[in-house]
């Protein structure tokens, strides 16, 4: 049976072909709770908080974090973690602490509808719209990662896997909605970490201690978050400016704030405090996921010669694939493969359901077709579903025309989270932000992106890596968007403050009770001061 | 609803016992390389043991809260039923 890398056994078939009966069943064991749209576009607002949590976190899951960063870390050494210390965590207890009380109290459905509600219908539409050609952009990666891993470890056949993966996460998620959509990726989230664990188990026991491996690395600044960061000869190829302004605050905190795909996990939780609680639940395990995703990248760029190379498919995002076939017996490697299968389903899932939530009710029912029954609309959403992954299996093609999975989702992000971010924190904090002043500057912020893109590709912006042109495209849409913004806010007419109420910061809704008291050790903020303190100290720790 | 923590349990709980099962009768015939040493690790057993454990417990806690519930009600009804 032997067409790729392993040979595979029926026990790991069998691992895989388990899996699937487990996620298909939970679809149709949801699929009776499924009676309205509310019931499977937004779960009914009746999911617990630790669930929320890691479906907060497994969202971010997909063939991105778990092939991407191992990829990265490769590549560019234990600097990819930066995506984690630097990047997520303080973006993830910013949204808990400042953001989520505003998404959450104004009982919004979407991440658009805030923008309608904050500013105006125009900037909502402008941000649906791109909303969800980004989601169907982004689904496609994960479907083509599967596709690859499955050909190059086991001979399979792309098409056949695209339309099998595309297939079963149809099934479950026109079943079950959200819900189901959110139950497997906390399956998923188990999965990852028994699946992927063991790598970083062995690598460990192989080497001895982590002082044995850093000796193994021909350049020592693998091994360094900080101590290359004088210059731009570093790892990854980037200055300041790009790695806090681009990474750590703009494209940061641009996706874990404003991207709908993950806040609205944290909405489907069944009160306020369960969904500020659920990027916290989310951040702790998050802060330790460099074990799972970076230190694997690291060991691969020892243990296997010639990755990078892209000769005999020895790409660098093929760093976890190859490990998992060099490292595990039969039995756990089909544990392995389920888990990258997870992620990738999972991932393509969130994508979907993120996106038919977008069309159905910002897009359609918004300005094609207003006031049906509930029954339509949840028609709708199941149909948005079905074609959500018709196209995903479509983009998934356009992904293969580029040369790392990394690249092309940051490109996405820098267009679209990038600028977003700024109208978000002016929407939020800065009451004089007038809705027109929201659209011209999403708009230009969005066009500056594009135009960067554009001079990057004519070679007149350089930049030493991809990654780092990233990083500063992002922070140049972020400006432009923000200065468009504040300009235009100051020539046109802002909303009056009465409009603002419970939507902008210190504007409070009237007769607003104060949140009941409750222990000081759950709060989010005492939390959030906990993931800050913690992170600071691993920055500290491989300074 | 369904409790997540029962399809997560259920599925850990066969899985794990599946690789346990399949690591014992089908050892690996090829020894793990540890630090400067070959060892006959035969990670397929302890990995599924480890894995069945966690299933057991996700069911045990979905259990245990259904339990709870169902107290609470019967609680409930009894004082309901006291008043009137």
């Amino acid at each position: 049976m032997k067409t790729g890398l392993v040979t595979a056994q029926p026990i790991d078939y069998a691992v895989i072909l388990i899996y699937f009966i487990f996620v298909l069943g939970v679809g149709f064991k949801l699929k009776k709770n499924m009676k309205s749209s509310d019931d499977f576009l937004l779960a009914g607002h009746r999911i617990p908080s630790w669930v929320t949590g890691l479906a907060f976190l497994s969202a971010n899951l997909g063939a991105i974090e778990v092939m991407g960063m191992a990829a990265n870390a490769a590549q560019y050494g234990i600097m990819t973690c930066h995506f984690y210390w630097l990047g997520a965590i303080p973006a993830m207890v910013f949204l808990a602490v400042f953001m989520m009380p505003f998404y959450y109290k104004s009982q919004i459905r979407s991440v658009p509808e805030y923008l309608r509600k904050r500013f105006n219908e125009p900037t909502r539409a402008l941000n649906a719209i791109s909303f969800a050609v980004m989601t169907v952009l982004m689904s496609g990666i994960n479907l083509y990662a599967m596709a690859i891993v499955f050909k190059l470890l086991l001979g399979w056949d792309m098409n056949a896997s695209i339309a099998v993966a595309a297939l079963v996460v149809l099934a479950y998620t026109i079943t079950g909605g959200l819900t189901s959509s959110i139950y497997n990726e906390v399956l998923q989230f188990f999965l990852i970490v028994f699946g992927l664990l063991p790598v970083s188990i062995l690598g460990l026991l192989r080497f001895g201690s982590w002082e044995n491996i850093c000796n193994r690395f021909e350049n020592p600044g693998f091994a360094h978050l900080w101590k290359q960061m004088g210059s731009v000869q570093n790892p990854m190829g980037v200055d300041m400016i790009g790695l806090i302004g681009g990474l750590g605050f703009v494209l940061s905190f641009g996706y874990w704030c404003t991207d709908f795909l993950v806040i609205q996990r944290a909405l489907a939780a069944e009160d306020l405090k369960a969904a500020r609680m659920t990027p916290i639940i989310a951040a702790f395990p998050k802060i330790l996921f460099p074990i799972l995703t970076v230190f694997p990248g690291l060991l691969a760029v020892i243990l296997i010669p010639g990755l990078g190379t892209n000769n005999d498919g020895l790409s660098y995002n093929m760093a976890i694939p190859y490990l998992l076939s060099v490292m595990y017996p039969n039995g756990l490697f089909g544990l392995g493969i389920t888990a990258l299968l997870a992620s990738f389903m999972s991932g393509m899932a969130g994508n979907v359901t993120a996106f038919n939530t977008v069309w159905t009710y910002d897009i359609y029912q918004s300005y094609i077709a207003k006031n049906k029954s509930d029954a339509h609309y949840l028609y709708v959403g199941k149909l948005a579903t079905a074609i959500g992954i018709i196209i995903s299996v479509g983009t998934c093609y356009l992904c293969m025309n580029f040369k790392s999975i990394m690249d092309y989702m940051q490109l996405i992000f820098t267009f679209f989270n990038a600028p977003l971010f700024a109208t978000f924190l002016l929407g939020m904090f800065f009451p004089r932000t007038s809705p027109w002043g929201a659209f011209y500057g999403l708009l230009a912020g969005t066009m500056a992106a594009v135009v960067h893109y554009v001079l990057t590709l004519q070679h007149k912006l350089n930049y030493q890596s991809d990654m780092a042109g990233n990083f500063h495209r992002s922070v140049v849409a972020w400006t432009v968007c923000l200065v468009v913004t504040v300009t235009i806010s100051y020539l046109t007419k802002p909303k009056a403050r009465e409009e603002l109420r419970g939507l902008v910061w210190g504007i409070n809704v009237k007769g607003e009770a104060a949140a009941a008291k409750s222990s000081i050790f759950t709060s989010p903020g005492f939390c959030g001061v906990v993931l800050l303190a913690l992170t600071a100290y691993l920055n500290y720790l491989f300074f | 609803m369904l409790d997540v923590r029962l399809p997560i349990g259920w599925l850990f709980l066969v899985l794990g016992v599946m690789l346990a099962v399949y690591g014992y009768a089908y050892p690996p015939s090829e020894s793990m390389l540890i630090g400067q040493v070959s060892l006959p690790l035969n990670l397929d057993v302890p990995w599924g043991i480890l894995m069945a454990l966690f299933g057991v417990a996700m069911i045990s806690l979905a259990q245990m809260d259904k339990l709870k519930a169902m107290e609470s009600e019967l609680k409930a009804s009894q004082a309901s039923a006291a008043v009137e």
